[in-house]
């Protein structure tokens, strides 16, 4: 449902996101978020087929590492300094039939 | 015009979501679902973001899904998507936010339909299109 609520008044509350990040940040950080998706998707099948159960964090560069947990995978995107939004932290999930994404 | 696009046969579209009442804002892809009633985060996506999972509050629904039952607790979020014509989408609405909840860890965010019945959807997997009207 489209709301009009604004919470707050002179706060971080009252700013929309294009008062935070420009549109041009924005832009690219998902044009790069794009970029690192298209490169997991090639790559899924054999990270899958050698990896099943594993977390992995991928990045625009096609970086990537795996991870046993969410928490291990989000620490590692972490130490690599990698700015979220540019990269992929997915579960290669076994079961091809789950609801995943 | 928003672009979406498929991963192994599921429609996804990209935005930006801040949480205003928890200071937390990143880029999320949902997976479109026209079965969920409400726009979800799910524990992926709100662990990227930094969601205080135990410090939620807020009113809490219940939903019944394909997978079980799981609680969700209701936040403002601004939602921007941008199209590739230097333009975008902003709305404002109420969030569902799942709680941690075993099993719902590696599900995608939903985009449900209290925002794409606001748009017309072009949903062409054949030609690998999934567009969005606004």
């Amino acid at each position: 449902m489209r709301q009009d609520v604004r919470l707050g008044a002179e706060s971080e509350k009252d700013k929309s996101i294009l008062d935070i990040l420009d549109y041009d940040t924005l832009r690219r950080g998902s044009d790069n978020s794009m970029a690192a998706t298209r490169l997991f998707m090639e790559a899924e099948k054999t990270l899958l087929k050698e990896h099943p159960g594993k977390w992995v964090v991928f990045s625009k560069d096609g970086q990537e590492a795996m991870a046993d947990s969410i928490e291990e995978a989000l620490a590692l995107s972490d130490a690599k300094g990698l700015w979220r939004p540019e990269v992929i932290v997915h579960y290669l999930d076994p079961d091809p039939d789950s609801i995943g994404w | 015009m928003i672009r979406g696009y498929f991963h192994n046969d599921r429609p996804f579209v990209r935005a930006w979501v801040r949480l205003p009442g928890l200071g937390l804002m990143d880029e999320i892809r949902f997976l479109v679902d026209t079965g969920a009633t409400y726009t979800t985060l799910h524990p992926l996506d709100g662990r990227n973001m930094g969601v205080p999972f135990l410090q939620l509050g807020g009113p809490v629904r219940a939903v019944r899904g394909v997978g079980g039952r799981a609680d969700y607790v209701g936040q403002p979020a601004e939602l921007l998507f941008l199209d590739h014509e230097g333009g975008y989408a902003r709305l404002e609405i109420e969030m569902n936010v799942a709680r941690l909840t075993r099993g719902l860890e590696g599900l995608p965010s939903l985009l449900g339909r209290d925002v794409l019945r606001q748009w017309r959807m072009d949903y062409d997997p054949r030609q690998n299109r999934l567009d969005f009207h606004t």
